[in-house]
């Protein structure tokens, strides 16, 4: 079984500050990580190649310095990795982004099965998944909380649905977007890690590409643009309880019990 | 998508003072040899153009790109079906096009696909024209066949915007449409509304925090929008009558799904934060997991139930049933109580309109003040406890 992976390299905090006097973000340093949720797809993965075998490649798009989660998917066992990148294709939106990605799974040969964390802790949108699937013209599933069983021309999952939980089958080659919930990352041993470090990566660029076309790439390839970004001002609406413990303590009691009187 | 604006550099005014390079929220301009340069990712967004205070940066046009707007009108809404009937989503999403015709002069349209579908609910909804797409092969919801339907109704239609409730299975259909139209959609938005240039303008919070982007997808349509329950008003229906309804049938529903549905599982009833009346929500400021139990007592004590910002769901400490937040889920209680919970955007998405809010955080600076009626700017460690001491010495007045 191919078996393909979808990664991205996110800020490890999420706590970007802005300074509200002169309307800019403050940023210490930023330090990057691996997206949580793709563990878990780096992890399903990998549980497949046991049961089933076959390979599994890593793809992540971003500027070089991306191959850190490339290394450290190979930490935990992945075979292959490939870095997108290119001039081209920065500055992209959630479109531009799964376009970029479908490109470069179809350039890299047929998966019968793609994983793909649920979202992104920096973007959040869970879109690039379900559009790279529909990019390949593959079928997808969001949402993928267990996987009960697999061969290599279909796959039953259990997907969360509003109000409950489907069993659902579907055929590969297929794109499954995994939650939290699917199963528990290994953590990669200091010998993986360090045999990682020597790895050869694949760099794709544009002209790696089946469409070489610069437009449908980066930034002139996202219909969304981001027009301006801001603080949204609140005035403080509420009253401080102050005093010490004691009095603080007396006033939210008095208060929370007078909040919670049936009223008339 | 063609080439329309680039960010030049005037050398000749650039002092290489370096204030690009602080405002730039992308990091996409460096100095070099003294002048500044734009870097391939730079998004266009203007900060630094404002900030440079020699004027040396410039958005320049170049073969401008102009899309024959007057081709795509209407505001089309997803209505989708639960348990034969409407989510209530749907009418939040009906509010907002509802507003946001008024805005432009234009209609609003809905589309809906399933099985034996009960619309009765689209009554007095200001509703022009509702397209049907009601077969078997749409009896539970598949990825592929119901994002056809929706892609047929687009292409019949041509809105100029396309709105849908984020349940899960819109958030996955959603880029399916997307795709297909190589089109612009932004996820979970806190605002919508229409500039002068009639474009939508999508207002959501971005790069954690407390930040908010607005987004714009000026020359592609439709333009495509989801956002969560319980964040925009839901119209109320007036008067019974129907909107037209057109019955439409995909010619290639020959295509064999890929998909296809075994078994419905029970959900096991959980009690909902949704529903409680009282809300103990603790956030970052929480050290260590076996401290939770405390505030769960206190949110049982008062007789509500605990929840939580979304840090504390990404250590694996709560579950994500119980996050509140923009990627959560929105309370409306009448009390909530919050315990090291900083307050940001993504938070006060999910809760900024609880009745009465109580904020106890050791920063005086928290947004989470912002928006609490009361505020203990204090060691929730040190409040708690004697809080939860002294309640239940008044355990007689309490009204069980």
């Amino acid at each position: 079984m191919r078996i393909a992976v979808c990664i991205k390299q996110v800020p490890a905090s999420q706590e970007t500050k802005m300074d509200p006097k002169k309307g800019i973000l403050i940023r210490n340093g930023l330090q990057m990580t691996i997206n949580p949720y793709d563990l878990y797809a780096i992890e399903i993965a990998l549980r497949f190649r046991e049961k089933i075998g076959g390979s599994i490649a890593a793809f992540t798009m971003g500027p070089p310095s991306a191959d850190q989660v490339l290394r450290e998917a190979f930490a935990m066992g992945v075979n292959m990795g490939y870095l997108l990148t290119d001039r081209a294709f920065a500055g992209a939106d959630t479109l531009a982004t799964s376009y970029t990605l479908s490109q470069a799974i179809a350039s890299a040969g047929r998966f019968d099965i793609i994983f793909c964390g649920r979202q992104t802790t920096d973007g959040d949108t869970a879109q690039v998944g379900p559009a790279i699937a529909s990019y390949l013209r593959i079928p997808f599933l969001s949402w993928v909380q267990e996987i009960i069983s697999a061969s290599a021309d279909s796959i039953i999952v259990i997907q969360s649905v509003t109000g409950g939980r489907v069993m659902v089958q579907v055929n590969t080659p297929c794109l499954l977007s995994v939650d939290k919930d699917v199963c528990q990352p290994r953590l990669p041993t200091l010998k993986n890690k360090l045999e990682a470090k020597k790895r050869e990566i694949v760099i794709l660029n544009l002209e790696n590409m089946p469409d070489t076309n610069p437009e449908r790439y980066g930034l002139d390839g996202s219909p969304t643009k981001v027009e301006r970004i801001f603080q949204p001002k609140r005035a403080a609406i509420g009253r401080t309880i102050a005093g010490d413990l004691d009095q603080i303590t007396d006033t939210l009691t008095e208060k929370l019990l007078a909040s919670l009187k049936p009223r008339n | 998508m063609q080439k329309m604006q680039k960010l030049t550099i005037k050398e000749y005014a650039c002092t290489g003072c370096g204030c690009c390079v602080e405002a730039c929220p992308f990091s996409a301009i460096e100095i070099r040899e003294g002048k500044a340069t734009v870097l391939e990712n730079c998004r266009l967004c203007e900060t630094c153009v404002k900030f440079c205070p020699a004027g040396a940066l410039v958005l320049e046009e170049s073969s401008p790109f102009i899309l024959d707007k007057n081709c795509w009108k209407g505001i089309l809404v997803y209505i989708q079906q639960f348990e034969e009937e409407i989510h209530p989503i749907s009418y939040e999403m009906l509010g907002k096009a509802h507003e946001l015709a008024g805005q432009c002069g234009e209609e609003v349209y809905a589309v809906s696909v399933g099985y034996r579908q009960n619309l009765s609910g689209l009554a007095g909804c200001g509703i022009r024209r509702v397209y049907v797409y009601d077969a078997q092969e749409y009896c539970y919801f598949r990825g592929d066949f119901y994002g056809e339907a929706l892609c047929d109704c687009v292409k019949r239609l041509r809105p100029s915007v396309m709105l849908l409730g984020a349940t899960l299975e819109a958030r996955s259909l959603a880029p399916y449409v997307a795709v297909r139209f190589s089109t612009g959609l932004t996820a979970d938005c806190t605002n919508l509304y229409l500039n002068d240039h009639g474009d939508l303008v999508q207002v959501r919070p971005a790069f954690g925090g407390n930040i908010m982007a607005q987004i714009v997808t000026a020359h592609t349509r439709p333009q495509m929008a989801t956002v969560r329950y319980q964040v925009m008003d839901a119209i109320k229906p007036s008067g019974d009558s129907m909107p037209e309804i057109c019955h439409c049938h995909l010619s290639n529903l020959k295509l064999d799904s890929k998909i296809q549905v075994l078994e419905r599982q029970q959900e096991e009833c959980q009690r909902d934060i949704i529903g409680e009346k009282l809300l103990v929500v603790i956030g970052r400021g929480v050290t260590r997991k076996e401290d939770i139990p405390m505030f769960a007592e206190l949110a049982e004590f008062l007789g509500g139930n605990i929840a939580c910002s979304r840090s504390l769901v990404e250590k694996g400490w709560m579950p994500i049933e119980k996050q509140i937040g923009l990627s959560g889920k929105t309370v409306h209680p009448n009390v909530l109580i919050t315990c090291g919970v900083s307050g940001s955007v993504q938070f006060l998405a999910g809760m900024s309109s609880s009745k009465e809010i109580f904020a106890i955080n050791c920063d005086p600076n928290a947004p989470i003040f912002s928006v609490s009626h009361w505020s203990v700017v204090g060691d929730m460690y040190e409040v708690v406890p004697t809080l939860l001491k002294k309640l239940k010495q008044k355990k007689s007045l309490f009204p069980g």
